[in-house]
């Protein structure tokens, strides 16, 4: 299977499953005890106030045809409005999207970085008093839970040390909005005191999202270097004396990795559900906070907004893990 | 078996994982004997708040004055609960449909999967907390929504099994000797896709008391009273850096619980699985 | 003449949960320069062990060397430096499983390419890497020599048939220039068409290059095509040595005899050797092959018989060595 044709296919799933997802999410929100008109209105308000609303989001409507309402409404890109920000939902959307993008890519990058080496030399020296403890570690990175560690983290860093910030993504106001990542905006507009600022309020949160992570990397990593270890061609180029150095680390760094992309599309999953707890706690401005938010506050069209876009994100990195996998393993097992 | 059993004990890992799971179970169901304090789940004595441990309260009092240890050791019987029994629905639930699914692999098995792929394109923490959210505070809630967000990853996972087992030559001896469908799946299929089921059980309980414990902390699951782990974190948060032990004790206790399901985990598939290296 | 391949009293065990498995007991190997040497015993004689042990990829913590030595042009291969630069410069290898012997995430040309780059002997007989160009051409011509495009280079193992990636495999066996080649089994894992079709080639450049092989195998058929001289294992230890010729037509020891005449032949049905293979954990004392020899005497059980001259350039280990004509139906 060539790249193009599964770029094609998933393309193609995209609506149906968008669509499967949306109507799941409507029925939710509207299977609720509660009038969303009422709830939107607030409790002092009129009747009269209570049926403007209603008839202004169209809650007055027959169930289905809310739905298909909706549903024109997002194909012509527009969302809705926040109950609760009062913003058109897009545009909240749009603000908070780069914002969780770049504390994943930055919790992802932190655990490539550590993860791949570690798990190599775990798979090289078996059994090795490092082996046991980075075994010890990654167990335990993947049983603690985000917002407690993330509160232990803020508890230490923050507030007995004063090292870092305690919440927030920067202090003051933020960079030119170019990329909206801020790290990259402060680069480019070469405002130094931002850059550090971001890279501060940066930390933490990426650490604890990092950790169960870099577990996983960890891991995987070592299993794929066990196994690779011992496969027929290490034997072979050992045999023809290929030199150590570059069978580890050209080839069988190359089939270890292979096994691990194969779980980044899991290991992403973990990453976009551990934002939700991870921004809570950080006040982060991001998309899972904003979800927690919007549910919490029976927002539903903000709900449904942050649904289509979470299903979206995560059908968009699910068909990259594919070509990235193509790209690594050219068997394309698929 | 007595091999197998054999193996699993001389896994250090698996051991300690059941050395923690052990007095965890036995804790949860004699916590009404082992806790100091037990009327401290619905009593409150606003006169000891917030104390820090002392022989009195081994792990401190919270805001309500009541014993932290007695909460946690009830907490215990409501996480273990909360768990066991999702993760038992869900398999209840996501297994069949997982085989029929599998074994048949016509338009409704299409259409099945399809459904299940939906559920788990959102992280399943969120579409907990909607639901969760929508019926309201309360234990069979909280284990509705969690159930309801797990069974998609259990059929996913044995419709995969089953498929690849069909093709499996004792599969089509079987069917050639007239076994009925029923038969082929329940006796043939469903024993050699059971190793990696059990494998990510253990694993599942862990992962459920994570989800669990995030729904306490966002104020949704059980009720505000119930002693529930998460939300005696979430509790504790507005009273730091004072009462560091506050979130100290339901946090080690999560992380001891997760942690020895983990190892167990890991313990059986070291020993019934080892070719599946995948995650969990 | 020195031998090139030089395996002496070579002793070998694999500690297992059950015991010692004694694998190899006092081997005696020759490979001298030029010619291709059979090494014939049926699975499980310990064969590929020797082979490995040759080659450095013996399971680590497992195998145990008892003694005796092996030396490739008399370097000892069971020490680190020496060793280690021989191999893939003067010692290649041909594997049995030609699918498996390559990583499947890179492209032939990588891994030759990288062979060249870090094994290819220089000019002048330096042993560092060539000029890009004449690197090329070696590989080119050498390609051409299997009888393999150049597009080959480009592709995958897995685009790959199992008798092109056989021939990929020689010509990286050969690419380095060796004084000896490894091969173990090499054509066990394809058809009977391509099998001979290897095996000539694989004898024609061996031949045209100077190039020993010691040439593992059960197939005695195989050995026939392409062998010299062969050396028959049984049960870890050697039994009987000799030009291919005198070997085929007049073996000496009962094990050899029996199975020669066990080859399957139109006219007769194939005569099978009672009895099994001796688990290496419990070998019998003395000849290990004395359970199954109709010749067995009480010597036999006792004392191992040593190799022995038993004719010009021939070597039986037997206490009742006896010659008789066997006749090969195929030629």
């Amino acid at each position: 299977m060539n790249w193009l044709s599964i770029v094609a296919i998933r393309l193609l799933w995209f609506i149906p499953t968008l669509f499967g997802l949306l109507a799941i999410v409507f029925v939710l929100s509207r299977v609720v005890p509660v009038d969303p008109a009422h709830l939107a209105a607030g409790e002092q308000a009129s009747f009269e106030q209570v049926q403007r609303i209603r008839a202004r989001f169209g809650f007055d409507k027959p169930l289905p045809a809310q739905f298909v309402n909706y549903l024109r409404d997002v194909a012509s890109g527009e969302l809705g409005m926040s109950l609760y920000t009062q913003r058109p939902i897009v545009d909240d959307l749009a603000s908070r999207l780069p914002a969780t993008l770049e504390l994943i890519l930055t919790a992802l990058l932190l655990a490539a970085l550590f993860g791949i080496p570690l798990g190599v030399l775990c798979g090289l020296h078996r059994h090795s008093w490092l082996d046991h403890i980075l075994r010890v570690i990654t167990v335990s990175g993947l049983a603690v839970a985000s917002f407690w560690l993330a509160m232990q983290l803020q508890l230490l860093f923050s507030m007995k040390l004063g090292w870092l910030p305690l919440a927030g993504r920067i202090e003051g106001f933020p960079p030119d909005m170019i990329t909206g990542f801020l790290l990259l905006d402060a680069l480019i507009s070469g405002e130094g005191d931002l850059f550090a600022s971001a890279l501060r309020h940066l930390a933490l949160p990426a650490l604890t999202l990092a950790l169960p992570a870099a577990a996983s990397v960890v891991r995987f990593m070592r299993n794929g270097v066990i196994g690779a270890i011992q496969s027929p061609s290490v034997a072979y180029q050992t045999a023809m004396g290929f030199p150590r150095w570059l069978i580890v680390w050209k080839y069988v760094l190359r089939l270890a990795l292979s096994t691990t992309v194969t779980q980044l599309g899991l290991i992403f999953g973990f990453l976009l559900a551990g934002t939700v707890v991870v921004e809570t706690v950080f006040d982060w401005p991001g998309l899972g906070g904003y979800a927690v938010r919007s549910i919490l506050q029976s927002d539903y069209n903000a709900v449904m907004g942050f649904t289509l876009c979470a299903g979206a994100l995560v059908l968009v990195i699910n068909l990259f893990v594919d070509l990235l996998q193509l790209a690594i393993d050219p068997r394309g097992s698929v | 078996m007595r091999e197998l059993l054999g193996r699993f004990a001389r896994d250090r890992a698996a051991l300690l994982g059941l050395c923690i799971i052990g007095p965890l179970v036995l804790a949860a169901v004699f916590a009404q004997v082992l806790a100091p304090y037990p009327n401290d789940v619905v009593d409150f004595h606003l006169e000891r708040r917030l104390l820090p441990p002392s022989a009195d309260a081994l792990l401190g009092t919270d805001r309500m004055g009541s014993d932290i240890l007695s909460r946690l050791l009830f907490g215990a019987r409501t996480t273990l609960m909360l768990a066991g029994v999702t993760v038992g629905l869900a398999l209840l639930i996501g297994v069949p449909i997982g085989l029929v699914a599998g074994y048949y692999d016509n338009r409704m098995s299409e259409a099945l999967m399809r459904i299940a792929e939906i559920f788990l394109a959102v992280p399943q923490i969120v579409l907990a907390i909607a639901i969760a959210q929508t019926l309201g505070p309360s234990i069979k809630n909280a284990i509705l929504a969690l159930t309801l967000t797990y069974w998609p990853f259990w059929a996913r996972l044995v419709y995969a099994e089953t498929r690849s087992m069909r093709n499996e030559i004792f599969i089509e001896s079987a069917v050639a000797l007239g076994a009925s469908s029923w038969r082929v799946v329940v006796l043939h299929i469903l024993p050699a896709i059971a190793s990696p089921i059990i494998v990510r059980t253990s694993i599942g309980m862990g992962a459920t008391i994570l989800t669990a414990a995030t729904l306490g902390f966002l104020g949704l699951g059980p009720p505000p009273t119930a002693p529930e782990w998460g939300r005696m974190i979430s509790e504790s948060r507005e009273h730091l850096p004072e009462a560091w032990w506050y979130a100290l004790a339901p946090g080690v206790a999560i992380f001891l619980t997760v942690l020895g399901f983990n190892l167990v985990g890991d313990g059986l598939r070291d020993i019934l699985d080892p070719r599946s290296r995948r995650g969990p | 003449m020195a031998a090139i391949l030089d395996v002496g009293e070579f002793s070998l065990s694999f500690r297992t949960a059950k015991g010692t498995a004694r694998v190899l007991d006092r081997i005696n190997l020759a490979v001298r320069p030029g010619e291709i040497v059979g090494l014939v015993g049926e699975s499980g004689c310990g064969k590929t062990t020797m082979i490995r042990a040759i080659l450095g990829t013996l399971p680590e913590r497992v195998a145990q060397i008892e003694g005796g030595h092996i030396l490739v042009d008399g370097v000892d291969m069971l020490g680190g430096k020496g060793a280690q630069s021989m191999r893939g410069r003067d010692v290649t290898f041909v594997p049995q499983d030609p699918f498996a012997s390559f990583n499947p995430l890179f492209r032939i040309g990588t891994q030759i390419r990288d062979l060249m780059r870090w094994r290819a002997p220089g000019p002048n007989g330096s042993r560092s890497g060539r000029s890009p160009q004449i690197v090329e051409a070696a590989v080119s011509a050498m390609l051409d020599a299997v009888q393999l495009p150049p597009a080959i280079l480009a592709k995958y193992p897995h685009e790959l048939s199992g008798g092109q990636r056989q021939r990929v495999l020689i010509a990286m066996a050969l690419l380095p220039q060796p004084r000896i080649i490894i091969a173990d089994e090499p054509t066990t894992a394809l058809d009977v068409i391509l099998q001979a079709q290897i095996l000539s080639l694989l004898r024609r450049l061996a031949v045209e290059r100077g190039v020993s092989v010691l040439f593992a195998t059960h197939d005695l058929a195989a050995a026939w095509e392409i062998c010299d001289r062969v050396t028959v294992m049984y049960a870890g230890q050697i039994v009987e040595v000799g030009r291919r010729e005198v070997f085929f037509n007049k073996p000496h020891h009962p094990y050899t005899r029996m199975l020669l005449a066990s080859l399957p032949e139109p006219g007769r049905n194939p005569r099978v050797i009672p009895g099994g293979v001796p688990n290496p954990l419990h070998p019998p004392e003395g000849c290990r092959f004395n359970p199954r020899c109709p010749n067995v005497s009480a010597a036999c059980t006792e004392i191992r018989p040593k190799l022995s001259a038993a004719g010009s350039d021939h070597l039986v280990a037997c206490h009742h060595p006896g010659a008789s004509d066997v006749r090969i139906a195929h030629a």
